[in-house]
């Protein structure tokens, strides 16, 4: 698998909160689901790759360079989507296109004016009358006009309807059509990332979970709600975590370590993710 | 950093012009009543109050958006994002110089000798003034370094002016100096540069620490 990006060894530190170390690496030509519950250190680490913030310790790597913030070279093949678009309220759309075409080397004005089509978005507009969900129309309008290798979105579309995130959606998968190209994105609404991610990365109080293939983890992973009866022949390994509910019990499961009689239901990301945050997890297995 | 001009002129230009044609109408005003001779000297002044107003302005702009978030995790560097506001204030610098010498030289038609003082006071004392403001600007934010900056500048001002009884002892030690006035100038002119450079070597170090 070649990674786009790699990241290594990433560790910073706060008061009350510890991220890594991580190691995670994004493929060449995929789009990489983020997730995580709030104040995992999603946006630490994407802050992380970009600069915005400054890790103690690890290296990131795009397209096998080094990244360094105080040279920021690479970073023209580098999209950025943050969960806002910091421009001035003040300024109008037109005079934003002005400014990326002296800030962008690889500007590109056309596929800047087809985006703003695209998206119905106004030239004369000023930031300051723009909704959220033109707001970060605009903001990925403007990670796309500089024909990046790699987009990074983070939680870019939170607190929009469901149109603008298919629209947005859409987009994404356009843009990974040419396949040396690649996405990042963090999301708290994991029905998006079931549409549209190869990968999903989940990390969970400073620390990477899994990198897995979105369709092998629901092919990896299984919900079981056991009769009495059944527990004791099942594999303790094959337990992952479980819920209690008003209902009985529910398992997450290793699939293949499973009974292959057994009747096994597919979950969710969401599911997953939850039964790894809430579950009573399996202490075994290290999780 | 052509980028970062371009958006602070784009904002600031109103207030900009505003501000000129307040000033320009306190000249005019000034020119009335005490005649061409004393007015073209506050020219530089006027160019120093200019940066004393739009400087803070356009941080203040860029706090207010979080503009320093897209900039710097986007392609700017810290170097660069900085060096665009002092660009700023070399800009008002150059005119500054170039407006206090047309109008002293062919308006007021001010003798060269002196001529000197003037004009570089014009490049010089926004510069100063920009060197002053920015660090505690980019240390502290457009609000609390605006905080930070008034209490330098009245610490300043208390010092001119317990200084002041000395000043005339001072002129006349500098016109006893060899090639009064270019040698004078040339120290003025270096004693401020060194102190833009220190100024913007401090901003660039602050800038470069921070986390967003």
């Amino acid at each position: 698998m070649k990674a786009i990006l790699d990241i290594q060894g990433l560790t910073k530190t706060y008061r009350d909160f510890q991220l890594g170390p991580i190691d995670l690496q994004i493929p060449t030509g995929s789009i990489v689901g983020f997730i995580g519950e709030n104040g995992a250190g999603k946006s630490t680490t994407i802050k992380s790759i970009i600069g915005l913030v400054h890790p103690e310790e690890g290296e990131i790597f795009f397209e096998g360079n080094r990244l360094d913030p105080k040279s920021r070279e690479l970073f023209e093949r580098i999209g950025v989507g943050l969960d806002e678009l910091h421009l001035p309220k003040e300024m109008t759309i037109t005079q934003i296109g002005i400014f990326c075409h002296k800030f962008f080397r690889d500007w590109d004005p056309s596929l800047f004016e087809s985006y703003l089509r695209r998206f119905s978005l106004s030239e004369r507009k000023k930031m300051k009358e723009l909704s959220r969900g033109m707001r970060m129309k605009l903001s990925l309008t403007i990670a796309l006009s500089h024909h990046p290798r790699l987009l990074i979105l983070d939680e870019a579309t939170s607190g929009l309807d469901p149109i603008v995130r298919e629209e947005i959606l859409d987009i994404l998968l356009e843009f990974i059509q040419d396949e040396r190209n690649s996405v990042l994105i963090s999301s708290h609404i994991l029905s998006d990332l079931e549409k549209a991610a190869d990968y999903i990365a989940f990390i969970h109080q400073g620390k990477m979970v899994f990198l897995e293939e979105k369709d092998m983890l629901r092919e990896d992973y299984a919900l079981y709600s056991p009769k009495e009866t059944e527990r004791e022949s099942v594999d303790p390994a094959a337990i992952v975590a479980s819920r209690k509910n008003n209902f009985g019990e529910t398992w997450l499961v290793y699939r293949n370590r499973m009974p292959k009689e057994w009747r096994l239901d597919r979950p969710s990301i969401e599911e997953i993710m939850l039964f790894y945050l809430k579950g009573e997890k399996n202490e075994s297995l290290n999780i | 950093m052509k980028a970062l001009i371009y958006k602070d002129m784009t904002l600031s230009w109103r207030w900009s012009s505003g501000i000129f044609l307040l000033l320009l109408a306190i000249l005019i005003g000034v020119g009335i009543t005490s005649g061409i001779d004393n007015t073209w000297k506050i020219v530089p002044a006027v160019f120093a109050f200019h940066t004393f107003i739009l400087l803070p302005l356009t941080m203040g702009y860029d706090e207010e958006s979080s503009f320093e978030a897209f900039a710097l995790g986007n392609v700017a560097t810290a170097k660069t994002y900085v060096t665009g506001k002092y660009v700023f204030a070399w800009i008002e610098s150059v005119l500054g110089l170039i407006t206090t010498f047309v109008v002293g030289a062919f308006v007021a038609r001010y003798p060269g000798s002196e001529l000197i003082f003037y004009v570089l006071s014009g490049l010089l004392i926004p510069l100063l003034i920009s060197s002053i403001m920015l660090p505690p600007i980019f240390k502290y934010g457009a609000e609390k370094g605006r905080g930070v900056m008034a209490i330098l500048y009245i610490l300043l001002y208390l010092s001119i002016f317990g200084l002041r009884e000395y000043l005339p002892g001072l002129y006349e030690w500098l016109s006893s100096l060899p090639a009064f006035p270019w040698l004078p100038a040339l120290i003025f002119l270096g004693v401020v540069l060194l102190i833009h450079a220190l100024s913007f070597v401090l901003s660039v170090k602050w800038q470069e620490k921070k986390e967003f």
